[in-house]
């Protein structure tokens, strides 16, 4: 296809990402202040009136962060990654585009409120804390919006699958709009909340609510936006980062069939996140830790097949013995290394996971520190890190030109996977072992002991390195796009290909039906009772309090 | 036809050793539980 | 499975995970047949009616038998009550809470004792004290502006 045929595409994708990457950067500043605050340094006080109290900042920190900065950016990449994998136009580029705009309006809507002091709500929004009715109202389009990008990426999937029966998906697409197929399904959840219970409530339509079926509603969603966030990651982990190690996809089938599972097992599993709650009986929770065991399944699958398909890039660039092959890989490469880097730190995201998933064993550490430190290393490295070297291509790809410094961009990556292990493992083993409360301005604390004040200190020197690593991505950003250096060459998209061709991919691996089928009866079956029974003796009496 | 390529020595290598760490881990958290005492 | 070719390496590896998996789940029924359990589902409350209706109206401990204590803790904006908790050492104490107004949290250091608090809704669990001291119990969900002031102990006094 000509050079330009992707016109529309690349824009819309670069000003969703532009979006996601100023989010960042306005949600980062939240950081540092938050890590000095815990160690005995309140700044708040210099920001007032415009940020009012720590958990205003907090709010910002999450909500910038956690949502918008993930769902632009991954709106944005999958639109990219979509139309260049199947090498097809958007089947009807104006349902993306509103889509785009119903996100950019819901955005907005929900930002002012934010940054008044009007939604002090934290990134959960649990009532019956009560924020302003366009914060819920902004969120929910912010959500439908991306629906609306989704349903435009089915239709032109379809129209690809028309016009090449016979023929294998190509992995990047089939990758991308699974993605955002489970996404639409798990924010059911909290558009429920959003549409039946929040914004009824916060306009007066309602006078209470219910909290334990709002919390419910929204951890239906809660968890498999992890994946959401997660799974654009694995398109690249699976479908680019080999072509990048010099090698070749260890398994076209089997990286399939981990997304597949995804599909099914990603959403029946958020009771994990209310082990701790009233009103649920054990029989729901201890369902849902089997499932979220099954989930982690496919993500074990990843590793194997990820590991394993860079080993054939080092091995062929020319390591040898049982580890050889890692020094070989292209390190000078700051897309490889991030990504690389990302799913090292992931590991031990990743087992830390699996202790919170284990039933009883949350008890541990629920809403401490160590929570704190666990999202920060799977949502904040695994997912960040990675989505920080895939623009180390991507904006050059779109600009058409080199990247401002590879060099820098090298520092910047190792630098903030230093900074997030440094961050990390302090709140982990503050957390652990001494219960430090997570949400909450600690400093101010008349509780707080002294034994925890070195960790918070090392957690801040942590903390403030990330912020300096984030920076340094954004002057490389901002320096690629506004830098004079027309690449020679253009960048293309990463595609790796399988050691067996996909055409040799087993029918059933891309088949939509059954698989839906099979991803909507669990949650019935693991949702369903439960549900059913809460929203039945559900009791709307609890007003909506405003007390920060 | 899958292209002839090396084994993933490697692989399994790396995997053993995060096995490892998953268990010792997951194990200290599980002692934990139970030296803080029963709940009921 | 239909044309699926699985390296023989993956399929080991397919192996150990599945198995390190089964091995954790076994280990965590183990301990909830040995009384580690969560909180489950108690009664619901009026939540309108939780500062007028016994018990949280007028939250006590109360020695149900020698060594056996029900402490009944209302949690609100931004205070436990009561905020402290007295028993001797070797006592179980069983632990009820609930909200008058929006979700806050209750955890005791050294203790499984950690659950969220909930209007309308009753939060049980039970924890044994053996050794005399201080045990520190704090708010660990946002609940407001001071959020951060809300704490307690329980008081474990040696046996006499």
């Amino acid at each position: 296809m000509e050079e330009n045929a992707f016109r529309l595409e690349e824009k819309l994708t670069a000003w969703q990402i532009g979006i996601a990457l100023g989010a960042l950067f306005l949600g980062t500043w939240f950081g540092p202040l938050q890590v000095l605050e815990h160690a005995g340094l309140d700044l708040y006080g210099k920001l007032a009136p415009g940020i009012q109290s720590y958990y205003q900042g907090l709010s910002l920190h999450g909500v910038l962060n956690a949502l918008v900065y993930t769902t632009f950016f991954i709106s944005g990449f999958l639109t990219y990654t979509t139309v260049h994998s199947l090498q097809m136009k958007l089947r009807f580029p104006v349902v993306n585009v509103t889509g785009f705009l119903v996100m950019a309006l819901g955005l907005v809507m929900a930002a002012i409120p934010l940054l008044l002091n009007q939604a002090t709500v934290l990134y959960t929004f649990y009532p019956p804390l009560q924020a302003s009715a366009f914060f819920y109202i902004g969120l929910t389009l912010v959500v439908v919006g991306s629906w609306i990008e989704a349903v435009g990426l089915f239709f032109t999937l379809a129209a690809w699958r028309k016009t090449h029966p016979q023929e294998r998906t190509p992995f990047i697409a089939f990758g991308s709009v699974l993605t955002m197929a489970m996404w639409l399904i798990a924010s059911l959840g909290l558009a429920a909340e959003m549409l039946f219970l929040l914004i009824p409530w916060s306009l007066g339509w309602v006078k209470g609510t219910d909290p334990l079926l709002g919390r419910t509603l929204f951890w239906f969603t809660g968890h498999p936006i992890v994946y959401f966030w997660l799974l654009p990651v694995y398109v690249s982990w699976y479908g680019m980062l080999p072509k990048q190690a010099g090698g070749k996809l260890f398994s076209d089938p089997l990286a399939r069939l981990a997304f597949w599972l995804f599909l099914v097992l990603s959403i029946p599993v958020g009771l994990h996140h209310q082990f701790a709650d009233p009103g649920i009986a054990p029989l729901w929770k201890g369902l849902h830790t089997i499932l979220t065991f099954g989930v982690a399944f496919p993500s074990f699958m990843t590793a194997f097949t990820v590991i394993a398909s860079l080993e054939l890039g080092g091995r062929a660039r020319g390591g040898t013995g049982l580890f050889g092959w890692i020094a070989k890989l292209p390190w000078s490469d700051p897309s490889f290394a991030a990504q690389a880097l990302a799913m090292l730190i992931f590991a031990f995201g990743g087992i830390g996971g699996i202790i919170n998933a284990s039933y009883n064993m949350d008890l541990v550490v629920h809403n401490t520190l160590w929570i704190v430190g666990h999202f920060h290393l799977t949502v904040g490295a695994a997912v960040a890190l990675s989505f920080i070297g895939i623009t180390y291509w991507l904006v050059p790809h779109l600009t058409g030109k080199d990247l401002w410094s590879a060099r820098a961009a090298r520092v910047q990556v190792w630098s903030f996977a230093a900074a997030m292990t440094i961050f990390s493992a302090s709140h982990h083993y503050v957390g652990f072992r001494y219960g430090v409360p997570r949400r909450t301005m600690l400093g101010a604390a008349p509780y707080f002991a002294p034994e925890w004040r070195p960790w918070l200190v090392v957690a801040a020197v942590g903390g403030i390195l990330l912020w300096a690593s984030l920076m340094l991505h954004f002057v490389l950003v901002i320096g690629t796009v506004f830098g004079s250096r027309k690449s020679a060459a253009r960048v293309e998209m990463p595609v790796a290909e399988p050691l067996r061709a996909s055409a040799e991919t087993p029918a059933w691996l891309d088949t939509w039906v059954p698989w839906l089928v099979a991803a909507i009866a669990l949650i019935v079956l693991s949702y369903g009772p439960p549900l059913a029974h809460m929203i039945a003796t559900a009791d709307l009496s609890s007003i909506g309090m405003r007390v920060w | 036809m899958e292209e002839p390529h090396p084994k993933p020595t490697g692989t399994i290598a790396v995997l053993i050793v995060y096995a490892a760490l998953s268990l010792a881990l997951w194990g200290s958290v599980y002692l934990t539980l139970l030296f803080r005492g029963s709940t009921q | 499975m239909n044309g699926l070719r699985i390296d023989s390496y993956e399929k080991v590896w397919m192996l150990a995970s599945g198995v390190l998996l089964a091995v954790f789940l076994v280990a965590v029924a183990a301990s909830v047949f040995q009384g580690f359990s969560l909180p489950g589902d108690e009664p619901r409350l009026d939540p309108t009616r939780t500062m007028v209706d016994p018990p949280f109206a007028q939250p006590a401990v109360v020695e149900r038998a020698p060594g056996r204590y029900d402490a009944y803790v209302r949690v609100q904006i931004w205070a436990f009550v009561p905020n402290e908790i007295k028993v001797p050492a070797g006592s179980s104490v069983t632990f009820y809470l609930t909200s008058p107004d929006v979700q806050h949290g209750f955890m005791i250091e050294r203790t499984n004792v950690n659950v969220m608090v909930l209007p309308g809704q009753v939060s049980k669990i039970s924890a044994r004290f053996d050794k005399p001291g201080e045990y520190l119990f704090v708010c660990h969900e946002y609940c407001g502006i001071g959020h951060h002031l809300m704490s307690g102990k329980v008081i474990v006094t040696p046996k006499s």
